[in-house]
């Protein structure tokens, strides 16, 4: 265990929030979770955020810490692309767990949807191939990951009916979500039947694109008990980083994801059958499929029928994206990872309504960057 | 974007960006261990050495992934889309990507050989894959 908790949260709504700016949707992120953890501005000793792709700046940590009215002793941004939200608490869970740091407040958001558009998103992100090996040939992040999905389906008999049935679990878990940016159900046949991206890859096989914000306050682990929300401690984290493009992959079909659970679980001492609810990156429905079988919560080529039996629903095998995930809930930038760990918090605190996963005691939280290049999994456990 | 070849000057991929003008896919091979990667860096990936010589490839490799892209990534892409592009395992030990042109479906595993086409107004080129023989 780390000697680090998660002792607030707060997030912003997401979808399309006319008038948002990448500001905005941070600090809004950021006042809730102060207001959810019961602390000050002044009792934040430590400021970490992400990044903005409509509202670059250079000193992202310090405008916004500047807007929160905060004073830390440590202020600083990360950019780790999907693995972002991750890797922000795990550094901040080892600015606590040192002592150089009580509560650090980590705050992401950007408004993808109405700050920039949709092909300029679609531009913007295609700029992450490789400006010489890649982006010459047209390369988009869709066609990445397709990639890896034709390979994947090629080596272990995944089918596009399989992939359609990880989109179908994703937009059943919307649909009880008021806040999902996407509710309205879906079936095999929807997703077979929508336009091609990049082959295998179809439109409802891709994430959203969206505004909104979201926000965690992490804090060393003998003062989270003294505030007011059910302690959810940090049981174990990892890290792993492979590659950055995909023409430099050792593998299309292992990932970073595999070290990085192993040690998250090992750290906390579990398996992955001990897990009680996910959240897992779900960029596309391979990026899922890949990271669930890699990791170990389902054998190779056996994520599609589970998924088509129930196993990732709520009483599944493995209650996964209870939110909607990136497929169905939102994306906006380094808060769609912060968004599944909102989520498995909520679900840890054992609160929701209409889709609280029963006696939720351990949660698993991984983010994926890149193409699938940078990897950081958490274990979480309520106290 | 679309300047990544003037981008790149100075860069260690200006070996393989002049010898495409030429017709010639140029790669890096570590004269300490032998491995071979793209003309990308400054260190071997293997072994950390920086005793690296550019080599030509003989231009013929095997699918190792593929996908046909429906969505262009900027203007210079929509008069393309659909357009399929293919990692290719070269021969020599190294991977890359391009765009696959020509009569046949692609396939994993599939043979290739890589020609250069030229691309834009600035007479550069660029290498794409087809077929080795008819299928």
């Amino acid at each position: 265990m780390l000697k680090a908790a998660i002792t607030g949260i707060g997030d912003t709504p997401v979808g399309k929030l006319p008038g948002s700016t990448a500001a905005s949707l941070n600090t809004d992120a950021a006042l809730a979770a102060l207001r959810d953890a019961g602390l000050k501005p002044s009792d934040i000793d430590g400021f970490l955020c992400a990044y903005s792709i409509t509202h670059p700046h250079l000193m992202m940590a310090s405008v916004l810490s500047e807007q929160l009215g905060l004073e830390p002793t440590v202020c600083a941004a990360l950019q780790a692309g999907g693995a972002t939200a991750g890797i922000l608490i795990m550094q901040a869970a080892a600015l606590v767990a040192s002592g150089a740091c009580r509560h650090v407040l980590i705050a992401t958001g950007d408004n993808r949807l109405t700050g920039m558009g949709r092909d300029d998103a679609v531009n913007t992100l295609a700029g992450v191939g490789h400006p010489v090996y890649e982006r010459p040939f047209g390369i988009i992040v869709p066609a990445a990951y397709a990639l890896v999905a034709q390979r994947y389906m090629h080596d272990y008999g995944t089918t596009l009916e399989d992939l359609a049935q990880v989109a179908v679990a994703n937009r059943t878990h919307a649909s009880r979500n008021p806040n999902a940016q996407m509710r309205k159900p879906i079936t095999v046949d929807d997703v077979m039947a929508s336009r091609p991206i990049a082959t295998p890859l179809r439109l409802l096989d891709c994430c959203l694109i969206s505004d909104g914000g979201a926000a965690v306050i992490v804090s060393a682990r003998d003062v989270a008990g003294d505030l007011r929300q059910p302690v959810i401690d940090i049981l174990g984290a990892g890290q792993h980083h492979t590659h950055e493009h995909i023409v430099n992959s050792r593998s299309l079909t292992e990932f970073g994801c595999k070290t990085t659970s192993a040690k998250a679980l090992g750290q906390a001492g579990l398996r992955t059958s001990d897990i009680d609810v996910a959240a897992i990156y779900d960029s596309f429905t391979i990026t899922l499929v890949v990271q669930l079988e890699s990791m170990g919560f389902f054998e190779k080529g056996e994520t599609g029928p589970a998924a088509a039996s129930g196993a990732l629903d709520l009483g599944g095998r493995l209650p996964c994206n209870t939110h909607g995930g990136l497929l169905s809930y939102a994306h906006s930038g380094a808060s769609g990872g912060m968004f599944g760990v909102v989520e498995v918090v909520r679900q840890l605190r054992g609160r929701e309504t209409g889709r609280q996963v029963e006696n939720a005691q351990t949660g698993f939280v991984h983010n994926d960057g890149g193409i699938l290049s940078a990897h950081c999994s958490l274990v979480l456990g309520r106290r | 974007m679309d300047d990544s070849v003037h981008y790149t000057q100075g860069e260690p991929e200006q070996a393989y960006v002049k010898a495409c003008v030429h017709g010639r896919f140029a790669y890096t091979r570590c004269r300490s261990c032998g491995g071979a990667q793209l003309a990308a860096r400054r260190s071997c990936v293997r072994c950390g050495a920086t005793d690296l010589g550019t080599e030509f490839s003989r231009g013929e490799g095997t699918i190792a992934s593929f996908t046909e892209v429906h969505r262009a990534a900027s203007a210079r892409f929509s008069e393309q889309v659909p357009f399929v592009l293919v990692l290719v395992d070269m021969e020599e030990g190294y991977r890359a990507m391009m765009q696959f042109r020509g009569v046949g479906a692609p396939q994993i595993g599939g043979r290739v050989r890589v020609g250069f086409a030229p691309y834009g107004l600035g007479g550069e080129m660029l290498p794409f894959a087809e077929y080795a023989e008819r299928q």
